[in-house]
């Protein structure tokens, strides 16, 4: 076992305490932290990791971490776990630099894919951002008015706002957002958006 | 029958007869040498003449007799001889002769004297009439009556003619009718024209200016009757003039007041509509034209049920005549909220207070309209009702509360899912089990599956709130109040509601409150699945099921639901909604079920979404 380091922020102790058993058999090594100023305080002297950071808490919320830890410059590859409902938050999480999002509660293998894809951005760099390219050339595959939809949703706009502005009934956004995520192979709205982000930080590259 | 000379008696016809034979008698005696014999009777035949002319048939056939018997008497020597039969024959042919000419004088003179006093009752009458007429004429205090000619010229002028034109009637009579109209210059062919009309159509009413002696000139009402014998001859034409200066001045006054109320009226902030007591619009303010998207051209003079939706619409006519044979009042002087239909077809709740007020025989009742749309006015209008307020603040709760329940919720869920896949892991891996490790997961899993459990619990317990608070209610009542509450704020999805309710579908023995949950969760749903679709109706029924359950349907007319979502509707957290929590079904599901029903959703008729709940009537049995 490589003893890969993952740091959980969450203001739950059975979370807590879950997840370290969930990862600790799989491998990684697991350091617990109770809100978002104890992993600030300890934030210098931490090996590289993956921190795994619950939005929703009391004190510094999740956003107002992910704020914190890019002002610091610190690298911190990061999976966000999310509620029900939340896409507003999530994306903004993403675009904030998070990798990946879980919706609470999540499988085994969910939150497997999602600590991959962050050590792949920690470890290999380079193959992290043939994965975002990758990401960039699915996106090609769609049709322009769903391109457009995707990139709304990934500037944080709102459904409201979003119909507004590409003047699309209700039942028309439902259709071109399930049209979205089976054609890019996902399995939610919120990964097509996660894709989208990452299409935009290839072009960046 | 009575005799020329008046005879008082019988007595004294006959004895004056008897008397004319004895002075024929004396008379003949006297004068008997001078006449030779065989001349017996001719004297007697002048007492026979007398008798017959003066005395009547009965004193006159005496005589006949006492003549015989007297002529007999003078000549007894040659009686039945032939000679004296004949004289005797004769006699009596000559007193017969006498009075059947007697008789005849007498008929004639009867009838003579029937014809007279015919003539003379004849006279009476038509003075009579001709009297009657005349102050028929004179008494027509404001009607100018006079004829006019064939050629146009006055001919009779009553008083109120003289009174009303300034003219005698020796000034008019012989004068063209053209004198008494307004001095234009063609005056003269109207006047003939309207003479000609007369003629040709039997008659002429018509309003115009007519001229007085003096040349001032007012405005009368005409009418021209053509008189026209029987022969078919045109005998000239009665023209009835009277002055209608002063009722156009009544009508005046009368518009000048109307027009006064309306401004008044007109500033009143509420809808104002006014109708007979058949339902008919006679009046339709304008702060209504605004709310109700119709100008009062198109509502005046039709039923008030066009501004309601179903049912209202079809049983509006019903209400009044309840209210008018029965008198009780359902809204009459109480006020209700009910909803309103626009001209679009979209519905509004609305406050309608009706006042009644009832003149010259006719009954109006006055509805006064307060838009209850805008939602803060709504609720400000709420904190009136009580019922209606816990309504609105325990909505709006339950919303905050599910969210809040649903996060929570979430907690448990990924511990125990966590927990569940690292065990489940190490088994699948053959790894030594850790005994403290397991003992830990499994204990953390059961704490957590409670905690889990609470928290619907407690969500259960906040929708029912204790115990069901169960009564006996008027189900289009229920649901009407629900609607109302439902389509607050849809003013701009044009949205159009129609209610359709069995009569034999109520009442039902609910919880009112809660009904009326599921009713406005239900609505409003219908409402948010009807948005982008190009027809909005949603549609509200009721029906008797068997005779212990009545069914309560809501369907839209929006794009339906997918197929996978069909069966999970009513479960928690299943929502179609981007921001819904996926709990209003399932709390409605809770609720009917506590009700001792049962919801379901099916695919509407031509589309959309149909929700079907059922409801026990009172009296039957509650699981």
């Amino acid at each position: 076992m490589s003893g890969r380091r993952v740091y959980i922020v969450d203001d739950e102790e059975p979370i807590r305490r879950s997840l370290r058993l969930l990862l600790t058999v799989e491998g990684y090594a697991v350091t617990l932290f109770d809100s978002g100023d104890s992993l600030l305080d300890a934030i210098d002297g931490l090996v590289p990791g993956i921190l795994m950071l619950d939005l929703r808490m009391p004190g510094k919320d999740g956003l107002e971490v992910l704020h914190a830890i890019s002002a610091r410059g610190t690298v911190l590859p990061t999976v966000v776990m999310t509620g029900h409902g939340d896409l507003p938050v999530t994306v903004a999480a993403l675009r904030q630099g998070a990798v990946a999002f879980l919706p609470k509660p999540f499988t085994r293998a969910a939150a497997i894919a999602a600590l991959d894809k962050a050590f792949l951005k920690l470890e290999q760099p380079e193959q992290y951002h043939g994965r975002l390219r990758d990401a960039a050339r699915a996106l090609e595959g769609l049709a322009a008015e769903d391109r457009r939809l995707l990139d709304h949703l990934a500037a944080g706009g709102t459904s409201e706002t979003i119909a507004a502005e590409l003047s699309l009934g209700p039942d028309e956004l439902e259709t071109a957002r399930s049209r979205i995520v089976s054609k890019l192979g996902v399995a939610q709205i919120g990964d097509a958006i996660g894709l989208a982000l990452e299409a935009g930080l290839a072009r960046e590259a | 029958m009575r005799s020329p000379i008046e005879i008082s008696t019988v007595l004294g016809r006959y004895l004056l007869a008897v008397a004319s034979v004895a002075a024929a008698l004396g008379i003949r005696l006297a004068i008997g040498p001078l006449l030779g014999s065989g001349s017996e009777f001719i004297v007697f035949v002048l007492s026979v003449l007398f008798s017959a002319l003066f005395l009547g048939r009965g004193p006159a056939i005496l005589a006949t007799a006492l003549s015989l018997v007297a002529g007999a008497a003078l000549a007894p020597g040659n009686f039945g001889t032939p000679a004296r039969l004949a004289q005797d024959t004769l006699f009596l042919g000559v007193c017969l002769g006498i009075l059947v000419l007697a008789q005849r004088v007498a008929h004639r003179a009867r009838i003579a004297e029937l014809h007279r006093q015919q003539a003379q009752e004849e006279a009476l009458k038509a003075q009579i009439a001709s009297e009657e007429l005349r102050l028929l004429l004179e008494g027509a205090h404001h009607y100018a009556i006079f004829f006019v000619a064939p050629d146009g010229t006055v001919r009779h002028w009553n008083r109120s003619a003289e009174r009303l034109f300034g003219w005698t009637d020796s000034e008019i009579l012989g004068r063209h009718c053209s004198a008494l109209y307004s001095d234009d210059p063609g005056s003269h062919e109207t006047a003939v024209q309207d003479l000609t009309r007369a003629l040709q159509g039997g008659g002429l009413s018509r309003e115009l200016w007519q001229r007085r002696k003096d040349g001032s000139e007012f405005l009368a009402s005409v009418t021209i009757t053509p008189l026209v014998a029987q022969s078919g001859d045109q005998r000239g034409f009665v023209k009835i003039i009277y002055d209608t200066t002063d009722e156009h001045a009544a009508e005046q006054a009368l518009e000048k007041r109307e027009r006064h109320l309306n401004s008044i009226l007109a500033t009143v902030p509420d809808a104002m509509i006014v109708i007979d007591e058949k339902g008919v619009v006679l009046s339709f303010s304008a702060t209504a034209e605004r709310l109700f998207g119709y100008s009062e051209d198109q509502v005046v003079g039709r039923n008030v049920s066009m501004l309601m939706p179903s049912p209202d619409r079809e049983q509006h006519d019903s209400y009044l005549e309840r209210y008018l044979s029965t008198g009780e009042r359902r809204i009459v002087g109480i006020g209700r909220i009910v909803s309103g239909q626009r001209a679009d077809g979209s519905t509004f709740p609305m406050k309608l207070s009706v006042g009644e007020t009832v003149s010259d025989d006719q009954r109006m009742f006055t509805g006064f309209i307060q838009d209850l749309t805008e939602r803060r006015e709504f609720e400000a209008k709420l904190e009136e009702a009580r019922s209606e307020l816990i309504h609105v603040s325990r909505l709006s709760a339950m919303g905050t509360m599910a969210s809040t329940l649903a996060h929570e919720l979430n907690q448990p869920l990924t511990a125990i899912s966590a927990y569940g896949e690292a065990v489940g892991h190490m088994l699948e891996r053959g790894d030594e089990p850790d005994k403290e490790l397991l003992h830990e997961a499994f204990t953390e899993m059961a704490a957590q599956a409670v905690r889990a459990g609470s928290i619907v619990r407690r969500l259960r317990q906040f929708v029912a709130r204790g115990e069901v608070a169960k009564s006996i209610e008027d189900l289009p009542a229920l649901i009407n109040e629900a609607g109302a509450l439902a389509l607050v704020g849809t003013k701009e999805k044009g949205v159009s509601v129609q209610f359709f309710y069995s009569p034999e579908a109520t009442p039902v023995f609910v919880d009112r409150v809660q009904i009326q949950q599921v009713l406005v969760n239900l609505m409003r749903n219908a409402i948010e699945a009807m948005e982008s679709s190009p027809v909005r109706k949603l549609s509200v029924a009721t029906a008797l099921l068997d005779p212990g359950t009545v069914q309560v349907s809501v369907a839209d007319t929006g794009a339906g639901m997918a197929p996978e979502m069909k069966e999970k509707l009513f479960e928690a957290f299943a929502s179609t909604k981007e921001t819904g929590m996926g709990l209003g079904l399932s709390i409605c599901r809770t609720i009917i079920e506590a009700h001792g029903g049962r919801i379901a959703a099916r695919e509407a008729q031509g589309g959309g979404t149909e929700f079907v709940f059922t409801l026990k009537k009172p009296g039957s049995d509650v699981a």
